[in-house]
């Protein structure tokens, strides 16, 4: 069967060649089509390799946030004001529930008894089933947590997710709430330390980012990944105690005095500026910062509809987060004069023996009608008398002298404002301190202040009025005054440290600059002191304490806009203190926005602010490790300790009694004290008569407590014993004939056992200073 | 004893006189280095779902080789089996028996994969045989190439339209019976089988494939013209009447957009893979679209991972050495001792050419989504077995090129 037809050799060399163009053509069909390959190839591998790359990225690679953890925020003695844990966001993704159709009903139930929610808030959130990211419950626990992991896992569960995040805790809630601030949900800070150094604390988030399957199981970690840095933390200057203390004495003036409008209570080291503590109330629950007080919630309630409880809400909210000491101005009145006199004993243009007569008012060019005093005239007065008397006349003079133009530039100086702009501009500033929300002051522009034709201006600037500054701006240049003269930078943030406790920022304390030189500080001190100390003239004596050295001022200002809106007179008290004069460290502010008319004490200064100032300053300064020096006239009024004198015979009983300054009966025959009242250790006023007891025990009878309030302490001692009761007192007696029994802690009618010690609280009651000074 | 004495002496003459020389030794190294490569790319690309195929407590616990290993102990077998094809004469190919042999065999799977078949992506194209699945439209191809070189060779010049035999109607007839009819209607016997499964690129390469030969073989042009177009109107029916076509036409031209099919999918992840390999690759191994992103890697979508980690330059050398494979093919056809030894050259080179260019167009997205394997890199034993032998065939044929032509036509290459 080989070849049946032969053919030619032509014929078959033909019939090849022919064969051979046929294969040739489809070689090259083949070698272009795959030409035409390699040119694609081309596209996808070179041209669009970037946008593939991308692609492939973006599938490939997974990232993994790593939180970084919030810095913490420490007091000054390393108490912890607040710190970050980790906590839980659970959220539902409706989106997977339909895909997956899961049974919304059942997990809504079942997350609603786990995580205490409200379980139509559930059902709400997936009915959004376009929705991956429903958040059902923020912060809750690791335990609360690992429950609801335990739950998906057994239903295999793919809509319900859990979200690491942070949780800030405040470990004393209320304290220093303005000061520390707090952080909103997205973990930013919102307020105060909080939002200043929020970059600080927040620190940097890392990620990892690992190279996945199709079906996310981590095949390499990349290098691109980014690791956390955790935030640093903050120290503080506040001190937590001392902060109690401002808290604690401000919240019992705020209820004394039926404060209408908050307080507030700066307590600086003059030295530094550091602020040691800072109070404005009311104050909220740093843990719980959207909860407004009982009472505006109930007005909130009462609103007649959303809009407007809402917006009583959101003020509510607003004025709770106030913080009044930075972010309120206000004419600061007499405590200024302070500022006054410094400048002006800097300036020279006055002397101790200068006299300054007060005839009651005073008209200066500019004004229409003469500008009054507090009081009907305080007659001929030396400087101190008038720095004492706290006399608007003399400060309108002691103004004049300075002159308008030295007068702002020393307030510019002192930081209250700033030249350097126009002189028709409002020269505002603020201290700089480094919490958020600061207010600027407000000034006349230099133009119309120093008008040489209007000094009216410059007559009520004199003694603090016409214009506003905040509270910290006050302390601060009235710390600069008595330290030697030094404007320093108040500041609450001392250090910031990093997790390892390494020092990353330090405050530095150079002093601004120099405004008064020391001798002119000493003198504006040893002035201040005649004002607390001087039992005759000083108008601040409420704020001695026996066996400290304190200096101060009072203040009255009248909130003069709110005059105008509502034809009622609304007063800022305020004092400002500073301890020890001789050697000033602390100054204190207390100012109490418009107290109440019917609270029983006269609307000023001295009878308000200088009390709270002084039982702060009783409580800090042993704190501060400032012992008390008394002085013989000071300690001959204080209360005694009783010695325990039980088992002694009546001889020695008696001897220990009179060395302790007590006196005593004898109830008995016996030679033996068998019992005692008061028992041993207790504390009692002076003159109390001590029972001693020489058969079995002491009596044990009820008495009546008597009302004590509103009589002398050394009224109150007779009458007590008269009841057979003993009082005593934890403020200083230092006049007990002069200081009136305000409150006592066991309310009169109520039946006690013989013997009892009742504590009382005195004030001085000084009736001598009655005005708006 | 001398070189040209061993020479001599190991040449026979052939059933037609011809002389059995040496296999071309040029095609067997290009075959064994694309195997080689295939192998290797094999093994990379199936190693990521390997190593993921069974897990314990979130580790992988499975062998990376497990995929590799298999298809290199089936290349053994394959290899092995090259080299008996290419021991063998071609007479033996052309021997009614064989050449009917496979033929027959070839009907009877395609008709049993239709009946006892396992459905795989959609479609009925394998025989389960226990330890190893069968794809008999592989085979398929084989068998038309052989029947038809035979059936080419059988007929001789009466399947010739000469001008001659054009003028005499008679004439004319009996040559297109023999040159299209005893043609066609095999032909579209098995075509019909294999798109029965079904599976077009196979109808698609087997139809081309024959088409080649007859136009190689000389046969009548008219009809087979009008056969090609009737095809492409049948194709073009066929892509827009069936769902199934549609998905995948679908997904061709908007292969990055967001879709639900998994033809999109698997061309989107083939598009990213290449294109993130760039020019010089992630490096051989370092593939990460084998771990899961492109479920056909080890299969059809081979190529997108060598394009991953060989980069352009890889790729591009890869289709280098098809592209020499298929010439050099071309070339052995070109001169081939007859016209069976062209035919079957140049059919295998065109199944080859046409598989090649088909699965890299694929995979590129140049052309939609239909299931071709890539010779000597697909994981399939089917497919490669037949593969080797069909390249052993075209050894056998290449030792029976006249030494005359071998030694002055083809230097060039050599």
């Amino acid at each position: 069967m080989v070849q049946k037809i032969p053919r030619s050799s032509k014929e078959e060399i033909r019939e090849r060649s022919r064969t051979q163009k046929v294969i040739t053509v489809c070689g090259i069909v083949a070698s272009v089509l795959f030409l035409v390959l390699i040119a694609r190839l081309a596209v996808l591998q070179i041209r669009d390799h970037e946008k593939y790359t991308s692609l492939a990225v973006n599938q490939q690679v997974s990232s993994t946030e790593v939180l970084a953890k919030r810095g913490s925020i420490y007091d000054s003695t390393h108490k912890t004001l607040a710190v970050s844990s980790e906590a839980y966001n659970v959220f539902i993704s409706p989106a997977e529930m339909a895909k997956y159709s899961e049974d919304g009903q059942q997990i809504a139930a079942d997350l609603a008894t786990m995580l205490k929610v409200d379980e139509n808030e559930i059902l709400r959130a997936e009915q959004d089933t376009e929705s991956w990211y429903e958040i059902i419950a923020r912060k809750v626990d690791r335990d609360a947590a690992e429950a609801v992991r335990s739950y998906i896992d057994e239903n295999d569960l793919n809509s319900v997710h859990l979200e690491a995040v942070q949780q800030r805790k405040y470990p004393y809630n209320e304290l220093a709430c303005h000061v520390v601030g707090f952080v909103g949900d997205e973990g930013t800070g919102l307020s105060g330390i909080e939002y200043y150094y929020d970059d600080a604390l927040t620190g940097t988030a890392g990620k990892t980012q690992e190279l996945t399957t199709a079906n996310g199981e981590v095949l390499a970690y990349l290098d691109s990944g980014t690791d956390s840095s955790q935030g640093y933390n903050a120290v503080c200057t506040i001190d937590a105690t001392i902060q109690y203390y401002l808290e604690k004495n401000l919240q019992q003036a705020v209820s004394d005095y039926k404060v209408q409008n908050g307080a507030g209570a700066i307590a600086m080291d003059v030295n530094t500026g550091a602020i040691l503590g800072m109070a404005s109330l009311n104050n909220f629950d740093l843990n719980d910062y959207l909860k407004i007080s009982e009472e505006d919630q109930k007005k909130v309630d009462a609103a007649p509809n959303d809009t407007e409880a809402n917006a009583l809400e959101t003020q509510a909210r607003e004025t709770m987060w106030r913080n009044k000491c930075i972010q309120d101005t206000y004419e600061p009145g007499s405590t200024f004069k302070i500022l006054t006199l410094s400048m002006a004993l800097q300036q020279g243009v006055v002397s101790d023996s200068d006299n300054f007569y007060c005839g009651g008012s005073l008209q200066v060019i500019g004004d229409s009608e003469p500008r009054n005093c507090w009081s009907d005239g305080h007659g001929n007065q030396n400087l101190t008398q008038a720095v004492m008397h706290s006399c608007n006349v003399a400060f309108m003079q002691i103004g004049l002298k300075v002159g308008a133009d030295s007068f702002y530039k020393y307030c510019d100086a002192f930081g209250l404002l700033n030249l350097t702009g126009n002189s028709s501009d409002e020269p505002s500033s603020s201290t700089g301190i480094d919490l958020a929300g600061e207010s600027s002051s407000i000034w006349w522009s230099p133009a119309v202040f120093c008008d040489p034709n209007n000094q009216s201006q410059l007559a009520a600037a004199s003694f603090g009025q016409t214009f506003n500054i905040t509270p910290l701006q006050l302390v601060t240049a009235v710390s600069a005054c008595v330290n030697g003269g030094y404007l320093m930078k108040p500041y609450v943030v001392s250090q910031l440290t990093d997790s390892d406790g390494k020092v990353i920022y330090s405050h530095s304390t150079d002093p601004l600059r120099q405004v008064i030189s020391s001798s002119v500080s000493k003198k504006v001190c040893s002035i201040l002191e005649q004002v607390v100390s001087n039992s005759e003239e000083g108008t601040g004596t409420n704020a001695y304490i026996a066996g400290y050295r304190i200096g101060g001022k009072t203040g009255t200002s009248e909130k003069v806009s709110n005059e105008v809106e509502t034809g009622e007179m609304e007063y800022i008290v305020s004092f400002i203190g500073i301890a020890p004069i001789d050697d000033p460290q602390i100054a204190v502010l207390v100012f109490l926005d418009t107290p109440s008319y019917d609270c029983g004490t006269y609307i000023s200064g001295g009878q308000m602010a200088a009390p709270t100032v002084r039982n702060i300053l009783e409580d800090v300064l042993p704190y501060l490790g400032i012992s008390p020096e008394y002085t013989e006239e000071e300690t001959q009024y204080l209360d005694r300790t009783v010695p325990n004198v039980t088992g002694l015979s009546t001889e020695e009983a008696a001897a220990e009694l009179e060395k302790a300054g007590l006196e005593c009966i004898i109830d008995g025959d016996g030679d033996t004290v068998t019992d005692q009242l008061p028992v041993g250790n207790s504390k009692v006023a002076k003159g109390s008569l001590v029972t001693l007891y020489t058969e079995g025990e002491a009596d044990s009878q009820l008495v009546a407590v008597p009302d004590l309030t509103g009589v002398s302490y050394e009224q109150a001692v007779s009458i007590a014993r008269d009841s057979g009761l003993y009082v005593c007192t934890d403020s200083i007696v230092s006049d007990p004939s002069m200081q009136v029994v305000t409150a006592q802690g066991i309310e009169a009618g109520k039946q006690v056992k013989y013997g009892t010690v009742l504590r009382v609280t005195i004030k001085t009651n000084d009736t001598r200073n009655i005005g708006h000074y | 004893m001398t070189e040209a004495k061993m020479k001599t002496k190991r040449r026979k003459l052939t059933a037609d006189g011809a002389i059995r020389g040496q296999i071309d030794i040029p095609y067997l190294l290009l075959v064994l280095i694309l195997l080689a490569i295939g192998l290797m790319s094999l093994y990379s690309a199936s190693s990521g779902s390997d190593t993921f195929s069974t897990m314990e407590n979130g580790v992988p616990t499975g062998h990376s080789y497990s995929t590799a290993l298999r298809q290199a102990l089936i290349a053994v077998v394959g290899v092995a089996l090259m080299g008996l094809a290419a021991w063998l004469p071609m007479r033996i190919y052309r021997s009614r028996g064989a050449t009917l042999g496979l033929w027959y065999l070839s009907i009877l799977l395609l008709v049993a994969v239709l009946v006892i078949g396992v459905v795989g992506g959609g479609a009925r194209r394998w025989l389960n045989l226990g330890f190893f699945s069968f794809q008999p439209s592989e085979l398929a191809k084989l068998a038309v190439i052989m029947r038809f070189a035979a059936e080419v060779q059988k007929k001789g010049d009466s399947m010739v339209l000469t001008p001659e035999k054009e003028a005499d109607p008679k004439l004319r007839r009996l040559t297109i019976r023999a040159g299209f009819w005893d043609f066609i209607w095999r032909l579209a016997l098995v075509a019909l089988l294999v798109v029965l499964e079904p599976h077009f690129s196979a109808t698609f390469i087997i139809l081309t494939v024959a088409v080649v030969m007859m136009f190689i073989a000389d046969a009548p042009k008219k009809p087979w013209i009008a056969c090609i177009v009737l095809g492409l109107a049948a194709g073009f029916i066929a892509v827009h009447f069936t769902d199934y076509a549609q998905e995948r036409l679908l997904a061709w031209r908007k292969p990055l957009e967001e879709t639900s099919t998994d033809a999109g999918y698997q061309t989107l992840q083939s598009l990213i893979a290449i294109g993130s390999g760039g020019l010089t690759g992630l490096g051989f191994g370092a593939s990460r679209q084998k771990f899961m992103y492109l479920p056909e890697h080890s299969n059809d979508f081979i190529f997108s991972i060598v394009c991953e980690e060989m980069g352009f330059i890889g790729a591009v050398l890869i289709l280098i050495l098809f592209a020499l494979l298929i010439i050099r093919g071309y070339q052995l056809a070109a001169h081939a001792a007859n016209r069976y030894n062209c035919l079957v050259c140049a059919g295998i080179t065109t199944n080859l050419a046409l598989q090649v260019i088909l699965n890299v167009a694929v995979v590129t997205n140049l052309i939609p989504n239909t299931g071709i394997s890539l010779p000597f890199f697909s994981s399939g034993g089917t497919a490669l077995i037949v593969q080797l032998v069909e390249m052993g065939i075209v050894l056998s044929a290449s030792a029976e090129i006249p030494t005359r032509v071998r030694t002055v036509t083809m230097q060039v290459v050599q």
